[in-house]
């Protein structure tokens, strides 16, 4: 990992007597680009990290081409209705005559679109409340506390039920909107304790002598050092969001129109599918949903070794 | 036969995905019954490496790579787990640095001894509480400590119980990894004193692993210096002392020398010894042309006081500083010494208006640095900054050197770009660290602690301020890295003029440095005056406790 950090050009081989020629512009800590390509080699590095790498990408890769994997359309509904698997159509058809494999195919794309948006937007949230919440002292943190303990002790499930359905069939946007609401505040806590943590050391205190103001000490000395905390609170919060949102449209509080894993569960479950011997329209979008959050469960695992050398030699053993 | 012989051992460190690093290089030494030697060497030179090794503690990524380790005649390199849990009654312990986190914080220290006897079950169950209560006042800690947990006891107390436990095994071999480094000085002399007399007591054979040649000369009858991964000298403590043969030990002796001399004496500072001796004898403020800015505000403290809320309820408050006045002129040095908790530091951070006093003021120039409100602050730290005791952790570690130096010259200058970046490289060149075009670029893990400590000076130097608070700047540092840092701050105090408060617990680094002294205890000041005199004819039983804590390899002479 060193090696990699030490690879920009090198200054010092630009013989030049004058400073004011070389390299004007300042360097960051460390560009995007190669914190990124650096992250993804070490979770690589780890055995079950790369599984979930490899399991996310099938998934990521389906829902990308959804249209040309799946034979059909994702509601075409021109078919027989509660067919067996068949060559036509691998795992049968649905009550209302759909193929099933196509709709596995399409209802990937909610899912992944689902766990990422929502993912992100609800780490997003987590940084902001927890750094600031972090850093500062006095009523404002006493303010921030009642807020976040309070999103705390709500149980999500019922709040998520009931925001969705009084918004009822707002379609995928709403979904998201709840489940962020619901799944920020676990994340913020624990940067919040992190951020305690760091801001207490040394080059805290010596950016402040520098004359750095609170925000850039925030997200510019402090964030930076919390890479695989927000990483791995990034992946918890897009499992869940995944499983929230097969959730909510499998209790049929969701769109029931789009076609996703949750609804496909809840339509098989309103047809009786398991009575009628038709096992495969609970199995496989049930499967596919285990999959994906596991994919993403077992990433974390290396996320885990992201800022913490002694994990990543401790696997060698 | 000897006790325990090591034939050609090499510890090798095998990281996942990295270059394996040899951290012990073919050492072969013997270690004779009922002796006390001294393992001694510099951080990375692989001493802890080689004394894991010889009790079997090493982990991955250590791995033993080659050589045998024949413990009362018998090779330990490669025996089985268990066997080596049997061979640790009665065979090899170990006490390591930092043993006193070592105890489990929800058992008391009585559970602590009798996990050891039931694991072994060396001792009858009957005998038990008299054995460990026999153990602990070997160790001079009163039995009533058993009952207690390890969150009750004092660092220096918990030192000694780890030592008690490790006893408990009756081992033949006792290995000390830097038992008393993480103390503080007062403590560390004490714990000291205490494993001479038990290892003359009990006659059990001792390995001092330490980076401190004085501590080891101290104790020791034999020294083993380690560098690079090499035992380079393994020679009776008098001879290490009188006729160092290696080249590496007579650099780490030069750099011990007695604060209470007429002339002291490092190597780099010799100079500057010279010029105390002069100042100290008039009794004057330092004179000398300074080429740069005159600092020209003063610092005021004045009958300062600071309590912190008590550690628990009911309790009194606790009182960090005393009523504490003094006035750090402009251009002067000024040493605040004492043991931790005298309230030394607390100091730094009142007049750097990290802390608000309770009562009393401070003043710098006009401003009250209490009453100063965040842009007052800013204002106030562009006068005077801080340079930090540990550089491992003042630099943000995913920083550029660039990027550190670059943030106080635009914040506090109107320069930018170009003219920002000239000023960074001028500052590298100023601390030292040359080519100047490689050093910018680097990340602080790609540096010696040295090093970073320079770069923590240079931002501290970066808006040309006019005091600067020292930290214990040398503390964490090598011993050989020591006199380069306070030459290089000595220097810039007088080169650009600037007036420095000095904070440590090293009475020689602050002779070597400043031109007037206090002494803190409790808070409150003991001692103060011109730091030759004072050192030298010092007055407070305190004072003079604090001049006998420090390791004198000299002692050791006298003793051998």
């Amino acid at each position: 990992m060193t090696t990699q950090a030490m690879l920009p050009e090198s200054t010092g081989s630009t013989p030049s007597t004058d400073p004011a020629t070389v390299v004007p512009h300042l360097r960051g800590p460390a560009s995007p680009w190669r914190v990124l390509t650096r992250a993804v080699a070490t979770i690589w590095s780890n055995k079950k990290a790369r599984l979930g790498l490899v399991v996310l990408g099938v998934f990521v890769l389906v829902a990308v081409f959804a249209p040309l994997i799946a034979p059909y359309g994702a509601s075409v509904n021109g078919f027989g209705r509660n067919q067996p698997g068949s060559s036509a159509h691998w795992f049968g058809t649905t009550a209302a005559g759909e193929d099933v494999v196509s709709q596995v195919v399409f209802g990937a794309r909610v899912s992944v679109l689902v766990g990422f948006i929502a993912g992100t937007l609800s780490t997003l949230v987590a940084v902001l409340v927890g750094l600031s919440w972090g850093y500062v002292r006095g009523p404002v943190a006493d303010v921030i506390n009642f807020i976040v303990n309070l999103f705390l002790v709500i149980p999500g499930l019922p709040l998520m039920i009931v925001v969705a359905a009084y918004l009822r069939n707002g379609g995928l946007p709403i979904i998201i909107l709840v489940v962020v609401l619901t799944g920020w505040a676990w994340g913020a806590r624990v940067l919040r304790s992190q951020t305690q943590s760091l801001r207490g050391r040394d080059f805290v205190t010596a950016a402040q002598f520098a004359g750095e103001g609170s925000w850039r000490i925030v997200f510019r000395e402090i964030l930076p050092n919390m890479t695989s905390l927000i990483a791995g609170s990034f992946f918890g919060a897009a499992t869940a969001a995944i499983l929230a949102e097969a959730g909510l449209s499998f209790l049929g509080v969701g769109d029931t129109t789009t076609v996703s894993w949750g609804s496909m569960l809840f339509w098989a479950q309103n047809s009786n599918a398991i009575l009628t011997g038709q096992w495969v329209l609970l199995f496989a979008p049930g499967l596919c949903i285990a999959l994906l959050a596991t994919s993403l469960t077992l990433i974390n695992f290396g996320v885990d070794g992201l800022s913490n050398p002694r994990l990543r030699e401790g696997a060698g053993r | 036969m000897s006790l325990l012989e090591v034939t050609d051992l090499s510890v090798v460190y095998e990281p996942h995905g990295a270059e394996p690093t040899y951290a012990v290089r073919n050492a072969s030494f013997a270690l004779e019954r009922g002796e006390f030697v001294g393992l001694v060497g510099e951080s990375g030179s692989g001493k802890s490496t080689l004394g894991f090794a010889i009790t079997r503690l090493s982990k991955a990524p250590a791995r033993i790579s080659g050589g045998c380790i024949l413990f009362d005649g018998r090779d330990i390199a490669g025996i089985e787990a268990e066997e080596l849990r049997r061979q640790r009654q009665g065979g090899f312990a170990m006490v390591l640095q930092s043993g006193m986190n070592a105890l489990n914080p929800v058992r008391s220290i009585r559970n602590h001894f009798g996990d050891i006897f039931a694991a072994h079950g060396h001792v009858p169950r009957d005998k038990r509480r008299a054995r460990a209560r026999e153990l602990v006042e070997k160790v001079e800690l009163p039995a009533s400590v058993l009952d207690r947990y390890p969150g009750e006891l004092s660092g220096g107390m918990r030192q000694r119980v780890s030592i008690a436990l490790a006893l408990s095994l009756e081992p033949q071999l006792m290995v000390f990894d830097e038992p008393t480094t993480a103390l503080d000085v007062l403590v560390q002399h004490a714990v000291m004193n205490t494993i001479r007399d038990l290892q003359r007591a009990e006659n059990f054979t001792a390995l001092l692993v330490s980076h401190d040649l004085g501590v080891v000369l101290e104790s020791t009858s034999r020294v083993m210096v380690m560098h690079d991964g090499e035992i380079v000298e393994d020679a009776p403590a008098a001879q290490i002392l009188h006729a160092p043969q290696h080249e590496y030990t007579r650099m780490l002796l030069s750099h011990y020398a007695d604060p209470r001399a007429e002339v002291v004496e490092l190597p780099g500072l010799a100079v500057r010894g010279a010029t105390i001796e002069t100042s100290g004898g008039s009794v004057a403020v330092p004179s000398g042309g300074r080429a740069g800015r005159l600092a020209h505000s003063a610092i005021v403290v004045d009958d300062v006081t600071k309590l912190y809320p008590p550690p628990r309820r009911g309790e009194d408050p606790v009182t960090a500083v005393d009523h504490v006045s003094f006035t750090l002129e402009p251009g002067q040095a000024m040493a605040l010494v004492g043991a931790s908790g005298s309230g030394k530091s607390t100091i730094a951070k009142l007049v750097t208006g990290v802390e608000r006093p309770t009562s009393g003021s401070v003043r710098f120039g006009d401003d009250r640095v209490e009453t100063l409100k965040r842009r007052g602050l800013r204002d106030l730290r562009r006068e005077m900054q801080m340079v930090f005791q540990d550089p491992y952790s003042a630099l943000n570690p995913l920083n550029t050197v660039e990027y550190t130096l670059t943030r106080p010259v635009v914040n506090y200058s109107a320069l930018r770009g170009v003219d920002a970046r000239r000023r960074v490289l001028e500052l590298l060149t100023t601390v030292g660290l040359t080519p100047v075009e490689q050093f910018a670029a680097k990340l602080p893990h790609q540096l010696s602690g040295g090093q970073r400590q320079r770069v923590v000076i240079a931002r501290a130097l970066a808006c040309d301020p006019q005091v600067l608070i020292a930290d214990e700047p040398v503390s964490m540092l090598d011993v050989s890295l020591r006199a380069g840092v306070l030459a290089l701050l000595d220097d810039l105090r007088v080169q650009f003029g600037v007036s420095m408060l000095y904070i440590t617990h090293d009475l020689l680094s602050a002779r070597l440095v400043t031109d007037h002294i206090m002494v803190l205890n409790r808070g409150r000041v003991v001692e103060s005056g011109v730091t030759a005199q004072v050192l030298r004819f010092p007055k407070d039983a305190y004072t003079v406790e604090l001049l006998d804590a420090i390791p004198q390899p000299a002692r050791a002479g006298g003793a051998a």
